[in-house]
């Protein structure tokens, strides 16, 4: 920063060999009796090294000596400017007070020589002044009298800032400096000094470099920095809300898989499998196929109508072993009634032995050999292998909800509502065809499967309008908890259910039916999120 | 695991009473997961004449997870990818239509079955699928002359 003005002041402190000195030892003399020099607006800056505005740039004014071995030359064209007795590094106490240096501006070597000269002294800054009578502000810094015959390159050599003086300015300050530098008695008004400071005391010119205002104008960094802070500060805030609003959606989901609203895994959002502890909870009990024959009927056939048409067998079961904590899975009585005819395990497709083999009842009335399903069920998937209708009470939730199966939850219903609400602008404009208006925006997956589900859609007999309307206008309950209601007395489709419900039934089942291609898609496209969206989506989790 | 017994049961049962036209092997005697089955082509079919050798692959979650059928021998057909795999992926054999109450039998007869009707909108040969609908003189010319080419020798 360009030096704006220069200050010069007289000090006096104690001599610190004789003192110890404090910082409020150094005490200005009032410039009645003594000399203070102010300039302004005529100062060069020559170089800024290490200096920026609003920094302290003052010291004990000095005039450097050339090392006995400089050229004599130098030295004698430093002599014909500097007086006899100008302040020196020998006036000053041995003490390394900051110091500011001042020279006359000679030729190149003896300029470097002086420069060479202060490298040792602990000095702020170096005043040079062309030893000439003028008054006008020196020539600009890349003016080529400052050249020093090597291109300016001296100007970076050296780690103080360099200052240049009209001439009279200098002459001014050498000839004060040739007034103060002996002892007090010696200065101006010199016995009066010695009476107010001690006889002891050092008189010497202090000066003080004007580098600017510091808070005058921000500089481009400041700036720069508030920008930056600002951002963080709107992405942080940002961050946050999307954080609750992420913990909002997860405590939703949750309270909805509580609900049996959702089914995670009917919906391949997720893979689940089954706890041991609550495999452990579900029935087991020996076959028994002399029952087949004497089938018992159900105390109150109203309740499960249709269950005697299709029941084959009932079972009796082995003393209960299921947990009152869990109210979902089925209470054991001793007879089971069976609405599957289920004589094979289809897992190892061998024949129940009557009496002998003992079987595991899935919360869908299916049957398998515990040592054929217990390890899919604990290992692969929570999923009946016949009817995919999940084994896991309802309502239950894994532990962990992570945002990611928020997402994916989120996205397959954004997209069965879309199939739903085409389908049911289809139907209500009574088309009736299949391959029309699908929407190019859909993925070719979900296009072959919206194409699939019209044509069930329409090849059912009812009139569409109001079932459908009601199917797109209500929140979509997820594919699972069709078959589960099939299935949770053990009827199959129940005959007096409304046409409606079971033509929305129809369509969730169909759509369900694309579960797999759907989980893969979504997952394939977790997996070839680039890092740089996956680490947004860990700052601004309710994206993407 | 229950795995290996089903799998030894269905090969006594499927060596026992194949599909027509085929035969089943093991491919090497020690792994009972890779099945060997070779395939007449159906006389009612553009295939008549040939010898398909079909590796079937058993995943280790099977029956969980569907067998992965895959045609040795080059094959002219829509729903057989035309690379060096040669797979077969559809119907039953989707993991998503699998169910572990399937044999293996069932879906040989399966692929016997869409060697005589070959399904031209589940297919994984487009191109192939197209000529099949609109040009089939000569999508049968181009099966036969692969299947007298490339399934000649037993
Ligand atoms: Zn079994
Ligand atoms: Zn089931």
């Amino acid at each position: 920063m360009a030096a704006r003005g220069l200050h010069t002041v007289t000090i006096a402190f104690p001599d610190p060999a004789l003192h110890e000195l404090h910082s409020d030892d150094f005490e200005q003399v009032s410039s009645d009796i003594s000399f203070e020099y102010d300039k302004r607006d005529s100062i060069r800056t020559l170089s800024t090294n290490t200096v920026s505005p609003g920094d302290d740039v003052s010291g004990l004014l000095y005039v450097p000596t050339l090392p006995p071995d400089a050229i004599t030359q130098c030295k004698e064209a430093l002599a014909i400017h500097v007086p006899d007795n100008a302040t020196t590094r020998n006036n000053l106490p041995e003490e390394r007070y900051e110091l500011i240096a001042l020279a006359p501006w000679l030729s190149p070597t003896c300029t470097l020589a002086l420069l060479d000269a202060v490298t040792d002294d602990p000095i702020r800054a170096f005043l040079f002044y062309i030893p000439n009578d003028s008054t006008v502000q020196p020539p600009p810094m890349n003016d080529p009298s400052w050249m020093l015959g090597e291109n300016g390159r001296w100007k970076s050599r050296y780690r103080f800032p360099v200052y240049a003086l009209p001439g009279m300015t200098g002459s001014i300050l050498m000839d004060q400096l040739d007034l103060y530098s002996g002892n007090v008695s010696q200065v101006p008004y010199g016995p009066q000094l010695a009476s107010t400071f001690g006889s002891d005391s050092y008189v010497r010119l202090f000066t003080i470099v004007d580098t600017g205002d510091r808070s005058n104008l921000p500089s481009l960094w400041i700036f720069l920095l508030i920008v930056l802070g600002i951002l963080i500060f709107v992405v942080g805030m940002t961050s946050l809300a999307m954080h609750l609003l992420q913990r909002r959606r997860r405590t939703l989901l949750r309270r909805r898989i509580a609900n049996g609203q959702v089914d995670l895994e009917t919906l391949g959002v997720k893979a689940l499998t089954v706890p041991r502890e609550l495999l452990d909870q579900m029935p087991v009990y020996t076959y028994r196929a002399d029952q087949r024959a004497s089938t018992q009927l159900p105390r109150d056939p109203e309740q499960t109508p249709g269950n005697n048409l299709l029941m084959a067998g009932t079972i009796h079961s082995d003393p209960p072993i299921s947990s009152p904590t869990h109210p979902t899975l089925a209470p054991i009585t001793t007879h089971h009634s069976v609405a599957y005819s289920q004589d094979t395990c289809s897992i190892c497709l061998e024949e129940f032995q009557p009496g002998t083999d003992s079987v595991r009842e899935l919360r869908c009335k299916h049957i398998y050999h515990p040592e054929c399903v217990d390890q899919a069920l604990l290992e692969i998937s929570s999923l009946c292998p016949i009817c995919k209708v999940s084994a896991l009470p309802l309502g239950y939730c894994p532990e962990v909800i992570t945002n990611a199966m928020v997402r994916r939850e989120r996205t397959i219903r954004t997209m069965r509502e879309r199939v739903a609400a085409e389908a049911a602008q289809d139907q209500r404009a009574g088309r009736g065809h299949v391959h029309r208006r699908v929407s190019p925006l859909l993925p070719e997956g979900l296009r072959a499967m919206l194409a699939h589900e019209r044509a069930v859609v329409q090849s059912s007999p009812m009139p569409g309008d109001v079932e459908l309307g009601a199917v797109s206008g209500q929140a979509i309950p997820p594919a699972g908890t069709v078959p589960r209601q099939q299935s949770s007395d053990g009827c199959p489709p129940d005959q007096t259910l409304s046409r409606r419900e079971r033509g929305r039934q129809r369509v969730l089942a169909m759509l369900g039916i694309q579960r797999e291609a759907e989980e893969e898609a979504i997952r394939r496209q977790e997996e070839e999120r680039p890092t740089w969206r996956r680490v947004a989506g860990r700052i601004f989790p309710a994206l993407a | 695991m229950a795995n290996r017994k089903r799998i030894v049961k269905e090969l006594s049962d499927v060596t026992r009473s194949p599909p027509p036209g085929t035969r089943v092997q093991l491919l090497d005697e020690s792994d009972v997961h890779i099945w060997e089955v070779l395939m007449d082509g159906p006389p009612e079919s553009v295939y008549v004449g040939g010898h398909f050798k079909i590796k079937v692959t058993l995943p280790t979650d099977y029956p969980f997870k569907p067998p992965l059928l895959s045609f040795t021998t080059k094959i002219y057909h829509p729903n057989v990818s035309n690379d060096d795999k040669g797979s077969m992926c559809l119907g039953m054999l989707r993991s998503d239509e699998w169910k572990p109450a399937n044999r293996i039998s069932a879906a040989i007869e399966m692929a016997r079955n869409l060697l005589i009707a070959p399904n031209a909108d589940d297919a994984v040969e487009v191109s192939i699928a197209d000529q099949f609908k609109n040009d089939r003189a000569e999508f049968e010319k181009i099966a036969k002359d692969w299947t007298k080419r490339y399934a000649g020798k037993a």
